[in-house]
C-alpha cells in the first residue's frame, strides 16, 4: 500500500503533518509546547528519529504510522525501537490514546500495536490486526460506545433483579457479581459441572459447591501470584463474608450457572484493558450496583468515573507517580491513576513497577476494602498497596511510601470514630460528626507525603465557603503551608443517586505556602458535564447524533482552561485569595452583561403575568 | 440585543433596604389570602396564601436564598426565613422598575447560587448588579455624591427602566408579548345555570385511545420535534420536547390528552402541537369539528368530573375513560324543549350539545378574548 492508499484508508481529514512533505515533526511540535525533544530521546536509539511518516489525529486518540518499503528488508528490532520512539515523543506531546502501527509500502503487512502502554515489540503486538482499518474503528476500538455503557449498565439493572429474586442480599451484590467476574476472566468453568467426590471427606459435593470451590480456588492463585500483603484477611473478607453467606450457599447450580453466564455474556466482553470504555465499564459497574444498597448507605459518595479520570489528568498522573488515596472506597481513583500510570509506560518492567511499588490505599470499612480489592484484581492486580485501616493509624506507612500524588474524596460526615482522634479530643461533648466537613483527613494526609505531593481532592461545598469556625481554621492550616493551585465547582449531583452533597475539586500544591507563591489560584465553573439523570440508572453520558460522547470535548476544554489558566466568562476566573474568601468561581466570575437581551426582561414579565393572571387579576 | 458597555455597578445595598422574612410554622395559620414567600422558584415565590397580617408591604423584590431567584411583589406579604426582601430607600420603585430590576438580578445572580450555596441577607447586601445610568441634557453621566448610589456618583437611570418596560409591555402590533397580556373582558363569579344540562359519555363525544405510552426512559432529545406529554398539571402537560420516534404515530395538533392516574388524575389538556404521550395519558380526538373554546369548556369538566369520583392510586380512570365516564353539558333547545337527534349520534336520548353556548361562555372569560 502506497503512502496515498494509506492516508486514503484510515482517512484523510484526520492526517495532521506539520512539514512540507506531510511528514511530522516531532521537534517542532513538542518546542510549540514548550518541550525539547533532547529530553525525551535515548541515547541508544542509535540514529535519533525525528520525523513520523504519517500522522493522524482528533481530540482523543492519534495514529502514528511509520511505512518501511518490506518489513524482511529491514532489522525487526530496529524498526520497532524506532515506532517506539515516536510513541514516547507522541506521550511527551499530548494526552491522547496512540495507536501506533509499521506499515510495507511495497507490500501489504502491516504491524499494529494499541492498549495500554503501547510497548512496540513482540510481545504486546497485536496478532489478529493484520489489515488497516479506518480512523473510526480504530477510535472504536480504544474507546468503545457510549451505547455499550448504556447497555451494560442495563445489564446490571436485569442483573440486579435476578439476584434479588435469587435471594441474594443487597450488600453481597456488588462483591458477590465482581468474584464473579474476576473468577470468569480467570477461565473458571460453570457449565456441565458433575457431582464430585471431596477426596479430603470422601463425601460428594453438589455442582454448586464446586463452582463455588473453584472460584475460591482461583482468587486464592491470584493474590498468591500478585505478592499480596495481608492475603489472609483479604480472602477473609472475599470468602466467609460472601461466598461463605448463607444467601450464596443456598443458591442452587441452576441459579449459580445462569447468574455466571449473564454475567459471562453480558459484562466480561466489556471488561478489557485494549479498551478504555473497559476501565470505566467496571467502575460503572460498582457504581451502578451501590446505587441499588439500602438506605443506610445512601448517603455514600462513590466519586463517579469521569471525575476520577479528569481529577487525574488533572494532576498528570504518569509512570512516574507514586499515588495516594487514603479513603479508597471501591477503588475508583486507584484504580484510575494505575490505568493512567501504565498508558505512560514503555516496558513491561515499568508497568510491573506501577502495579506493585507505586499504588496505594488505605479503606477502613470492610465491605468497601473487598471491592477495591477486586477491582484492583480485576485490572490487572495493583492491589499489593490496599490496606484496610483508619488512616490515622498509617502514618508513618505514608510517610515511608514517598507519595508524589493524592487523589482523595473524603468522607464529608464522618463520625467521631472515624475521625483523627487528636481532633476530636478536643470536640464538645455533644459534636457527632466532623465539624470540618473533611478538611481534617485532607490536612492530616498533605502534612505526610511529599512537598513535592500535587494532591487533588473533593470537598463538600461548605468546605470552601468557610463559614463555620472549624473550616474555616483548616483553611488557614492549609494556606499557611501549601499553596491553593485550583478549585473546580463540579455538577450539582454529582454523586445521583447516592448523597446529595455538591463537591468541589481542590487542587493543593504542597511545596510552599500559599502568600509565599503570591500567585492567582484557578477557580472553575465546571458545572456542566454533560451527563444526564436517568431513572433507575443514575448519571449517564449524552452523545451527540452521533453517538459520540460530550464528556470527552466536555473534558478537553476543561483541561485545557485549567493548564493555560485561560479567563472565559461563565467558566472561570483567576483570583488571588486567602483563607477568609469563598473558594468558589460563582463567588469571583463577573456575569457577562454583553449576552442580556430583551428576552431576559420578557421572561421575567411573562412569569410575573402568569402569576397575575393564574391569581385571578387581569391587565395589573 | 441590549447595549450594556454604558451601565454602571450598582450595590443592592445602596438601592434597597434588604432584611430577612419570618418564618411561621404550620401551626400558626390556616389558609388565607396574604401571599407567603418561600425559596420557591415558581408562581412569584408564593408557596400558600395564609390568614396572618402581612409582616411585609407590597411593592418590593423577593429573593429566596437557595437559587436566589428574584420576583417583583405587588402585593404585601408574608415571607419565610428563606427569603429576603428588597424595599427600595431613595427612589420611587414602579412594577415596571420592579419588573426590569428583577430580570437583571436573575440574570447575574441565579447560576451562583445553590443549594450548598446560598444567598443569605448578609450576602444579598453585597450583589452588585449593573444598571443604565442617568445622564444629564448633554448626554454626560449625572452626578450625586449625595445619593450614594455609587462610588462614582452616578444613578441609575429610572426613566430608562421605566420606558423600557412600557415598550414590552406596549398594546400595539409590534409587541411581541405586550397585546397577549390584556383582555378586554373582566372576571365575574356568575352561578352558571346548569340544570338542564345532560349527562353525555365522553366516548360518545371523543374518539379515545390509550395514547403512545412511551417510557421517558427511551425518549432523545437531539434534534426534538415533538411534545411529549405525561401526567402533569403544569404546562398543559407537556413534560418534555423529544426526537421523532421510529413505528411511533404522533397525536395531531387540537386533539385532548387526560391523564388517567398518578396525582394528576384528570389533568386535561388541548394540545397546540403534535404530540407523543407517556403511559396512562389518554387522547381525545373530536368526533364533529369543535372550536377550541368549546374543548377548554369541556376540559374543564372533564377535571371537574374527576375531583370526587375518580381517586388516583385508587380509582383510576384507565377503566373508566372510555366505558362509563360522563360529563354534563348544556344541549340545544327550541320553543318545544330539547331538540333531539334521531340519529342519536351523541346520546342515547338523542340530546345535541350546544357546542356554540360552550363557546361564548369561554370567550367571554378574562384572557377568552385573547387566545
Amino acid at each position: 500500500m502506497n503512502r496515498f492508499e494509506i492516508i486514503e484508508k484510515i482517512g484523510a481529514q484526520h492526517h495532521t503533518g506539520n512539514t512540507e512533505s506531510g511528514e511530522f515533526s516531532y521537534p517542532t511540535a513538542l518546542k510549540s509546547i514548550g518541550k525539547n525533544i533532547k529530553d525525551y530521546q535515548k541515547g541508544n536509539s542509535g540514529k535519533n528519529h525525528q520525523y513520523l511518516d504519517i500522522r493522524f489525529e482528533n481530540e482523543r486518540l492519534a495514529i502514528l504510522v511509520e511505512t518501511k518499503n518490506k518489513f524482511s528488508k529491514w532489522g525487526k528490532a530496529k524498526i520497532q525501537k524506532q515506532l517506539q520512539d515516536y510513541v514516547r515523543y507522541e506521550k511527551a506531546y499530548s494526552d491522547k490514546r496512540i495507536v501506533a502501527i509499521l506499515a510495507e509500502t511495497d507490500g501489504d503487512d502491516v504491524w499494529v500495536w494499541y492498549g495500554q502502554s503501547v510497548i512496540i515489540d513482540d510481545d504486546h503486538k497485536i496478532e489478529e490486526e493484520t489489515i488497516l482499518k479506518s480512523f473510526e474503528e480504530y477510535e472504536e476500538i480504544c474507546f468503545g460506545k457510549v451505547n455499550d455503557k448504556i447497555k451494560v449498565i442495563d445489564s446490571i439493572k436485569t442483573l440486579n433483579e435476578k439476584l434479588h429474586s435469587d435471594g441474594v442480599h443487597e450488600k453481597l451484590r456488588s462483591q458477590f457479581v465482581g468474584t464473579c467476574l474476576l473468577a470468569l476472566k480467570n477461565g473458571l468453568v460453570y457449565e456441565n459441572v458433575k457431582e464430585t467426590l471431596n477426596p479430603k471427606t470422601g463425601k460428594n459435593i453438589k455442582p454448586e459447591g464446586v463452582v463455588i470451590n473453584s472460584i475460591k480456588d482461583i482468587l486464592e492463585g491470584l493474590l498468591t501470584k500478585g505478592g499480596s500483603i495481608n492475603k489472609a484477611s483479604k480472602l477473609a473478607i472475599l470468602n466467609n463474608k460472601v461466598l461463605d453467606d448463607q444467601d450464596v450457599q443456598s443458591l442452587t447450580y441452576k441459579e449459580l450457572s445462569d447468574i455466571l453466564k449473564y454475567i459471562d455474556i453480558n459484562i466480561v466482553p466489556y471488561i478489557n484493558d485494549k479498551n478504555t470504555a473497559g476501565q470505566d465499564l467496571l467502575n460503572l459497574f460498582f457504581t451502578t450496583f451501590n446505587k441499588y444498597v439500602g438506605k443506610s448507605d445512601k448517603n455514600q459518595a462513590f466519586t463517579p468515573d469521569h471525575i476520577c479520570g479528569f481529577m487525574s489528568k488533572v494532576v498528570g498522573v504518569n509512570k512516574n507517580s507514586r499515588v495516594l488515596d487514603p479513603c479508597c472506597g471501591s477503588g475508583a481513583f486507584l484504580v484510575r491513576a494505575m490505568t493512567d500510570a501504565m498508558d505512560d509506560c514503555e516496558t513491561e518492567d515499568e508497568r510491573e513497577k506501577v502495579k506493585q511499588e507505586q499504588i496505594f490505599g488505605i479503606e477502613y470499612e470492610e465491605g468497601a476494602f473487598g471491592l477495591s480489592s477486586t477491582n484492583m484484581l480485576i485490572h490487572g492486580d495493583g492491589n499489593s498497596n490496599v490496606v484496610q485501616d483508619s488512616i490515622f493509624n498509617r502514618g508513618k506507612w505514608v510517610e515511608d511510601s514517598n507519595i508524589n500524588v493524592v487523589l482523595m474524596n473524603p468522607p464529608y460526615n464522618a463520625t467521631k470514630k472515624f475521625c483523627d482522634p487528636n481532633y476530636t479530643k478536643n470536640w464538645k461533648g455533644n459534636k457527632k460528626e466532623d465539624p470540618s466537613k473533611g478538611f481534617h483527613f485532607v490536612e492530616w494526609v498533605a502534612s505526610r507525603v511529599s512537598p513535592m505531593c500535587k494532591m487533588a481532592v473533593l470537598l463538600p461545598m461548605q468546605a470552601a465557603i468557610g463559614t463555620s469556625a472549624d473550616v474555616k481554621e483548616f483553611k488557614k492550616k492549609m494556606l499557611d503551608k501549601y499553596t491553593l493551585d485550583a478549585v473546580f465547582s463540579l455538577p450539582v449531583e454529582i454523586f445521583y443517586p447516592g448523597a446529595a452533597a455538591v463537591a468541589v475539586c481542590m487542587i493543593f500544591d504542597l511545596s510552599q505556602k500559599h502568600s509565599k507563591a503570591n500567585k492567582e489560584t484557578f477557580f472553575g465553573y465546571y458545572r456542566d458535564d454533560k451527563f444526564t439523570k436517568r431513572k433507575g440508572l443514575g448519571r449517564i453520558e449524552m452523545t451527540d447524533e452521533n453517538g459520540a460522547s460530550l464528556w470527552v470535548k466536555t473534558e478537553e476544554e476543561w483541561l485545557d482552561l485549567y493548564k493555560n489558566r485561560k479567563v472565559v466568562p461563565g467558566l472561570s476566573v483567576m483570583k488571588k485569595i486567602d483563607h477568609k474568601d469563598e473558594w468558589l468561581a460563582e463567588a469571583f466570575m463577573e456575569t457577562d452583561y454583553s449576552n442580556l437581551t430583551q428576552m431576559d426582561f420578557e421572561q421575567t414579565v411573562r412569569d410575573y403575568y402568569s402569576y397575575i393572571i393564574k391569581d385571578g387579576e387581569e391587565n395589573a | 440585543m441590549l447595549n450594556t458597555n454604558d451601565w454602571a455597578d450598582f450595590c443592592l445595598n445602596d438601592l434597597f433596604e434588604i432584611s430577612a422574612g419570618k418564618y411561621y410554622y404550620a401551626d400558626e395559620y390556616e389558609s388565607g389570602v396574604t401571599p407567603y414567600i418561600t425559596a420557591s422558584a415558581i408562581n412569584n415565590g408564593i408557596a400558600k396564601r395564609i390568614n396572618l397580617q402581612p409582616d411585609f408591604k407590597g411593592n418590593a423584590i423577593t429573593t429566596g436564598k437557595v437559587g436566589c431567584t428574584a420576583f417583583y411583589q405587588k402585593e404585601a406579604f408574608c415571607a419565610t426565613s428563606d427569603v429576603n426582601i428588597f424595599v427600595a430607600k431613595k427612589f420611587k420603585m414602579t412594577p415596571n422598575i420592579g419588573v426590569f430590576i428583577t430580570s437583571i438580578i436573575n440574570f447575574s445572580e441565579n447560576y451562583k447560587w445553590t443549594y450548598g450555596r446560598q444567598c443569605r441577607q448578609q450576602n444579598s447586601k453585597r450583589i452588585i448588579i449593573k444598571l443604565p445610568k442617568a445622564l444629564d441634557e448633554n448626554g454626560n453621566p449625572l452626578l450625586n455624591i449625595n445619593s450614594n448610589y455609587n462610588p462614582h456618583g452616578y444613578v441609575p437611570d429610572f426613566q430608562f427602566m421605566e420606558d423600557y418596560m412600557a415598550i414590552i409591555l406596549n398594546d400595539n402590533e409590534n409587541s411581541s408579548i405586550g397585546r397577549t397580556l390584556k383582555t378586554k373582558n373582566i372576571s365575574g363569579n356568575q352561578k352558571i345555570e346548569t340544570s338542564d344540562w345532560q349527562e353525555f359519555y365522553l366516548h360518545k363525544l371523543f374518539d379515545i385511545t390509550m395514547g403512545n405510552g412511551i417510557d421517558s426512559n427511551k425518549t432523545t432529545d437531539f434534534d426534538p420535534k415533538i411534545n411529549y406529554v405525561s401526567r402533569d398539571s403544569k404546562g398543559n402537560g407537556v413534560v418534555g420536547f423529544i426526537d421523532k420516534m421510529e413505528g411511533e404515530e404522533t397525536f395531531p395538533a387540537g386533539a385532548m390528552t387526560v391523564a388517567l392516574g398518578g396525582s394528576f388524575l384528570g389533568s386535561c389538556f388541548i394540545q397546540k402541537k403534535p404530540f407523543y404521550t407517556a403511559q396512562n395519558v389518554a387522547v381525545m380526538k373530536e368526533k364533529v369539528t369543535l372550536s377550541i373554546f368549546t374543548k377548554l369548556f369541556i376540559s374543564s369538566l372533564v377535571r371537574h368530573e374527576c375531583k370526587v369520583k375518580y381517586l388516583a392510586f385508587g380509582r383510576e380512570l384507565n377503566s373508566h375513560i372510555r366505558k362509563d365516564f360522563t360529563i354534563k353539558l348544556p344541549v340545544i333547545k327550541d320553543e318545544n324543549g330539547f331538540v333531539r337527534d334521531e340519529e342519536k349520534v351523541f346520546s342515547e336520548d338523542g340530546y345535541l350539545p350546544d357546542w356554540q353556548l360552550m363557546e361564548s361562555i369561554v370567550t367571554d372569560l378574562p384572557y377568552g378574548d385573547r387566545i
